[in-house]
């Protein structure tokens, strides 16, 4: 029998996401829509974006809206000033080696002037997200502005 | 000139105080707490304490038309009290400094408000309803030091700050969705938040103690530590000022100043009286202080003077009482606000200082 760890943070383990999913859910329409941009984005020749928020009332982690962003700016302007979001970011870089390569991250934008309910809802949900978008990493930005800098934090792991 | 309406509330400095809209009610700085008076006749008694601040109270203001009332504190707080059935409700504004905030005005639309702090930052805050909560917008550049004293034009998008720094800056707080877009003025068009629209030294780089903004919006009054006023006509924007008039006088520096009209502003600071000044573009000039020579109650010590006067000299050794001051108010009087105005003209308005007194002036 599987025991509820009271810590579970940067486990994969499958059977600890449905300890997580009390709380937080996705329909299953949210996960193939996840399932489906990951796969779909791989071969973009131009940066892809979706933006997900949590539904406060039901505690659902759903798409904000049905577009995909192209464009930095654009994406810059759609992200409320004082409301954090998830967006999940698959952007084609050349990197300094001359290899091509596509990173599929969870940008984990929270803006400063957040109240606390807002910042634990989304703070208890980030690796439930991440699991479940299956990124590989989780950029913090704190403001659209991080944004344009985006290219090099991309660039810098690989 | 009717004589003044003196109120002595207690023994204790006033920071600042605000009428209500209908002038019944008074809110009035003491240490760490606001005390809130009402009107019962011709005195105001105490109704009720705003607790909630740690440390002392630098700041209070009341909005006119829906009531709240904003204070700060030194202890990096801003409060939003709201009026309820069970008393005053405070909410806390998360301003996000990191030193004492020094001073808080509701714009005149009353859907933001600034503060003023020791951060080198003003922050403008306004309500965002879709998180049900106060949110806060920082202005940096390019503040130096403590910020003294804010002032709202009446477009409530443009915000003159005076600093320690020895500066007067006049900001763009636009804010899309809370303000409308303002039509172009002298100042400038297209403001986006943070813009400076002007920035004015004084002549000996003199702490600025307090700014405000003619009833039209076109001029600006400072006030600095080196009995100086300022006033600004600006012509456009990117373009010099049409005038910048700086009178320096004998006086003891004004801390606090309003405008009466376009062409006469009342100050006052640490000589304990109000003065009146009057002028335009082409210059100002001092015309004189607002209380007559010989105030009220002035008189009747001089009738009982012969048995005071034995008295004193049996008591103190002495024969002449010059304890007090010949003015009003017995201390520095730290602020003046306009309490009855018609159009941009003021027909009354009131002090407070730091001898604990609120007084109310006609002009």
């Amino acid at each position: 029998m599987m025991l509820p760890s009271p810590c579970s943070i940067g486990s994969t383990h499958n059977s600890e996401l449905y300890k997580h999913a009390r709380l937080y859910t996705f329909s299953s329409e949210t996960k193939e829509k996840l399932r489906k941009f990951r796969l779909g984005t791989s071969r973009a020749k131009d940066p892809q974006a979706v933006i997900y928020q949590i539904d406060k009332s039901n505690l659902e982690i759903a798409q904000a809206d049905d577009t995909v962003y192209t464009n930095m700016q654009e994406l810059a302007e759609e992200l409320p000033p004082h409301s954090p979001r998830y967006v999940l970011l698959s952007y084609p870089l050349t990197l300094a080696s001359g290899r091509q390569s596509v990173p599929y991250v969870l940008l984990y934008y929270l803006p400063v002037t957040c109240n606390a309910e807002l910042r634990m809802l989304y703070a208890g949900a980030k690796e439930l997200m991440r699991n479940t978008a299956e990124v590989g990493r989780v950029i913090e930005l704190a403001d659209t502005e991080d944004l344009e800098t985006i290219e090099e934090k991309l660039g810098g792991e690989q | 000139m009717a004589s003044p309406e003196v109120h002595h509330l207690f023994h204790h400095p006033i920071a600042d105080h605000s009428f209500s809209a209908d002038r019944k009610a008074l809110a009035v700085a003491r240490d760490n707490n606001v005390e809130l008076y009402t009107r019962s006749g011709s005195k105001f008694t105490l109704q009720d304490e705003l607790k909630g601040h740690d440390k002392t109270v630098t700041s209070v203001d009341i909005a006119p038309t829906t009531g709240r009332i904003v204070t700060c504190s030194q202890d990096r707080n801003a409060y939003v009290w709201e009026p309820s059935p069970t008393g005053w409700k405070p909410t806390l504004v998360l301003l996000r400094i990191n030193r004492a905030a020094t001073f808080v005005r509701w714009s005149p639309s009353e859907a933001k408000f600034a503060v003023g702090s020791g951060a080198r930052v003003i922050a403008v805050c306004y309500f965002e309803s879709e998180n049900d909560w106060w949110v806060s917008k920082h202005l940096k550049k390019p503040i130096r030091s403590t910020i003294t004293a804010l002032a709202w034009h009446p477009n409530s998008v443009l915000l003159a700050a005076g600093s320690t720094d020895a500066h007067a800056r006049v900001f763009s707080s636009f804010i899309k969705g809370v303000d409308e877009r303002p039509e172009g003025s002298v100042w400038g068009e297209r403001l986006p938040f943070g813009t400076v629209c002007g920035e004015y030294l004084n002549n000996e780089a003199g702490w600025v103690h307090g700014v405000a903004f003619s009833p039209s919006g076109n001029a600006l009054a400072f006030t600095a530590h080196d009995s100086s006023v300022t006033v600004v006509y600006p012509s456009g924007p990117d373009e010099p000022p049409r005038a910048v008039v700086s009178l320096s006088l004998q006086v003891l520096p004004f801390l606090s100043l309003i405008w009466n009209g376009e062409s006469e502003i009342i100050a006052a600071g640490y000589d304990c009286e109000a003065y009146r000044l009057q002028g335009n573009e082409q210059g100002w000039q001092i015309v004189g202080s607002m209380e007559s020579k010989g105030r009220p109650g002035l008189g009747e010590m001089r009738e009982e003077s012969a048995l005071n006067m034995f008295r004193q000299m049996d008591l103190k050794g002495k024969s002449k009482d010059d304890t007090q001051l010949k003015t009003v108010h017995q201390n520095t009087i730290a602020t003046i606000r306009a309490y009855d105005v018609a159009g941009g003209n003021v027909k009354k308005f009131s002090s407070s200082g730091v001898d604990g007194r609120v007084v109310i002036w006609s002009t």
